[in-house]
């Protein structure tokens, strides 16, 4: 059930926006009909609209999910790190996340320079909680938001890349 | 260009680089203080000092900003086995100075460039434009008053000419400098500008390695002093490469060239201008190998999450084949057991039948 970390030490999420962390909850993200894997690089135009984040886990538990960009703005230069992309707070175990509470709406991934990393946390809640989201989307911590919230090391990270499409595929 | 030209070049025109990285391009003044701040200062004017203890004092203070350098280079167990390398040549035979001139003073060398200066520049001439004021002596540079004393060797023939005693380091002719600097300019597009003073001064180490490499091997080419390198074959064959690369190689965090040489060199044949596009080029190619480094550790991120994707659905495959084989076997023994015993369903069926009210 627990997902393999060494790739998301090797993509350096374990590190640039968690901690090392056992995954004891299996997560799946889907945009469309797939299920994704770490790693993998999708289309911004294909990620628009939120995904479907499939939980295990019990119903009487309640789980956060937070979707950051670690490389914003640029990979080389990520002087927003992390830019907040979606936070869903009281998401029962066995659900998903439409079950949940969007604290902040999703965005989707316009990565501006480079492949960005959009990284995908799932924190088990203590409780029930009532969480606000930050003021901007820029320079949001994950580390700083579990610690404010009690949520404790992560029970499962996915992510994937993006990269700006080439304007020409657009027309 | 014939010696005398060589040298009356030499001697007349002031280098106008600015360099940075090498005491060479620091002024008295500022030397001084340098002096004065690494503890090493011999706490007398360089006036009164004669030109040999003058010397003494640059290698000293070279040599420690060599090693401070070198230790703080990436690759530091080489580039300090290098350094102390270079250090050594140095001493022996980098800048040597005819006897005439090491008892002289630095005042009374002074005063001799103040008395001939204006005409010799004239003289020497080369379109070289002549300050309008007379700078003192604490705002000349190191090299501008070194190659002025003569001390220098790139005119060998005028110092051993003034001088009695031989030349440590064999003196070389100046058709070969030639050579080395029109190779090594050619092929840095935009350094000729470089006037005609730094052309006297700078170029002529080049020249000696290139020329070291197929004339000469035993001279390493030791001008300025700064010139860090084991061995002169070493030195050729890295200065070649680099200048065949475009000079990608030289600010490169893994090359094995010395801090040293990259500094002086390049500050000799570059103005401030080249220096801010090495700096940018420099900047690039950093930013270029991390991104490389992220691509790499992206793929194989990826390649990981899949092997282990694969590995757990082959883990799940073996399991649920091994199922329905259990599960094939299982409805096969109850066929077998049918078949060897038809009246076992028989037998369930009659009691019901039997048991019926009819």
């Amino acid at each position: 059930m627990a997902r393999f970390v060494d790739p998301l030490v090797v993509g350096r999420v374990i590190g640039e926006v968690v901690d090392l962390f056992v995954p004891s909850i299996f997560m799946t993200v889907a945009y469309g009909p797939k299920d994704i894997s770490n790693g993998c690089l999708l289309k911004p135009s294909a990620t628009a609209a939120p995904p479907l984040v499939r939980i295990s886990g019990r119903r009487n538990d309640l789980y956060t999910l937070i979707m950051t960009d670690p490389d914003a703005p640029s990979p080389s230069d990520p002087t927003m790190r992390e830019y907040l992309h979606w936070i869903v707070t009281n998401i029962p175990g066995g659900t998903d996340a439409s079950k949940g509470e969007e604290v902040v709406e999703y965005m989707g991934p316009r990565p501006p320079v480079g492949i960005h990393r959009y990284v995908l946390v799932l924190f088990e809640q203590k409780t029930r909680v009532h969480a606000e989201g930050p003021g901007e989307r820029a320079n949001f911590n994950t580390r700083a938001f579990a610690a404010a919230h009690e949520l404790g090391l992560p029970t499962a990270v996915v992510y994937f890349n993006a990269q700006k499409e080439p304007a020409n595929r657009r027309r | 260009m014939d010696l005398k030209d060589g040298e009356r070049r030499g001697a007349a025109g002031p280098g106008p680089l600015s360099r940075q990285g090498s005491i060479y391009s620091l002024t008295f003044d500022e030397f001084q203080n340098t002096l004065g701040g690494m503890g090493g200062g011999l706490g007398k004017d360089f006036g009164s000092m004669n030109m040999d203890e003058l010397l003494r004092s640059i290698w000293t203070a070279e040599e420690s900003q060599a090693i401070a350098s070198a230790s703080a280079s990436a690759s530091a167990a080489g580039a300090g086995a290098a350094g102390d390398g270079g250090a050594a040549l140095q001493r022996q035979g980098s800048l040597t100075l005819p006897r005439t001139l090491s008892i002289k003073t630095v005042d009374e060398v002074w005063g001799d460039f103040v008395r001939e200066g204006p005409p010799g520049t004239t003289a020497g001439g080369g379109g070289e434009p002549q300050p309008n004021r007379q700078p003192t002596l604490g705002e000349m540079t190191l090299e501008e008053f070194l190659v002025r004393a003569g001390v220098v060797r790139d005119n060998p023939a005028a110092a051993a000419a003034a001088a009695v005693s031989a030349q440590p380091v064999g003196p070389r002719p100046i058709q070969a400098v030639n050579n080395g600097a029109s190779i090594f300019f050619g092929n840095f597009g935009g350094a000729n500008d470089a006037g005609a003073g730094a052309m006297g001064f700078a170029p002529v180490g080049i020249g000696d390695q290139a020329m070291g490499n197929g004339l000469m091997p035993g001279v390493a080419g030791m001008e300025g002093g700064a010139v860090t390198v084991v061995s002169p074959v070493d030195t050729s064959v890295a200065q070649l490469d680099s200048m065949g690369k475009g000079n990608g190689d030289l600010s490169s965090p893994m090359a094995p060239v010395p801090y040293p040489f990259e500094g002086v060199i390049r500050g000799r044949r570059s103005g401030a201008g080249v220096e801010k596009v090495v700096e940018r080029r420099q900047r690039r190619m950093i930013k270029n190998r991390e991104s490389a480094a992220r691509s790499r550790a992206r793929k194989q991120a990826y390649t990981m999450e899949l092997e282990a994707e694969v590995q757990k659905l082959k883990e799940q495959n073996a399991e649920l084949e091994k199922k329905q084989e259990e599960i094939m076997e299982m409805q096969k023994n109850q066929v077998l057991e049918e078949i060897s015993n038809p009246y076992a369903q028989k037998k369930r069926c009659l009691p019901r039948t039997l048991t019926g009210p009819w």
